[in-house]
């Protein structure tokens, strides 16, 4: 998904997905077992997708800020 | 202790935490080691396993620490030393933090207002803002563990 860009520890990964299940945010999608440990797969719920949508906001407005910072700071 | 034997721990621990998950977490933890970082995945699992559900929690644990400490302490002096080692533990779960604050803090508001060594009472002032703020940094690292 983030093209091996995002890596987290399991520990990281499971505190996160219970953080985010518990605020309504992902919800379980399935459940597969193939002759190994269960492994679940979570999709975002509409109120998840709303959440997203206003972190990469957050995130696009910082990021803004931070160009603009440098573009002042370089000579022009 | 070998590698194996700290991983069915740590998978002993997640299992009493997450009871239906706990296969797949260890598992999780199990696979991503296999780069080379399967120490760091072990200490992920602990940290999630001991980590505290919630902020009360983490009073609440540190409300009984600091009244069993406090108990101690009526016995013998050498029990008010604790609370730095608690503060120092404090870093890294904000659960003993919280029992140095409130130890700190019933010390406090049970001193004598007319006991003349003043610094003391200071020393235990600054020990109560120091360990909670030492708590909230804590607590705040845990919530985006």
């Amino acid at each position: 998904m983030s093209d091996g860009r995002l890596q987290l520890r399991a520990g990281t990964l499971y505190a996160a997905l219970e953080r985010l299940e518990s605020a309504g945010a992902v919800t379980l999608d399935r459940e597969e077992s193939e002759g190994g440990p269960p492994r679940r797969y979570y999709r975002l719920t509409p109120a998840g997708v709303a959440l997203l949508e206003e972190e990469g906001e957050r995130l696009a407005d910082n990021a803004k800020l931070v160009r603009d910072g440098l573009r002042r700071l370089r000579p022009a | 202790m070998t590698y194996d034997a700290l991983l069915a721990l740590a998978a002993r621990l997640v299992a009493v935490r997450y009871p239906d998950r706990a296969d797949e977490i260890v598992a999780t933890a199990r696979e991503a080691g296999r780069d080379g970082s399967r120490w760091a995945e072990l200490a992920s699992l602990f940290a999630l396993a001991l980590r505290p559900p919630s902020t009360r929690s983490v009073w609440l644990h540190g409300a009984l620490l600091a009244a069993a400490l406090v108990a101690v302490a009526a016995v013998t002096p050498v029990a008010l030393i604790v609370p730095f080692g608690l503060l120092i533990l404090g870093v890294l779960d904000a659960r003993f933090a919280a029992a140095a604050t409130l130890f700190w803090l019933f010390r406090l508001v049970t001193s004598d207002l007319a006991d003349p060594q003043i610094l003391r009472w200071l020393a235990m002032l600054v020990g109560v803002v120091l360990a909670a703020h030492v708590t909230r940094l804590a607590i705040r690292r845990a919530a985006v563990l």
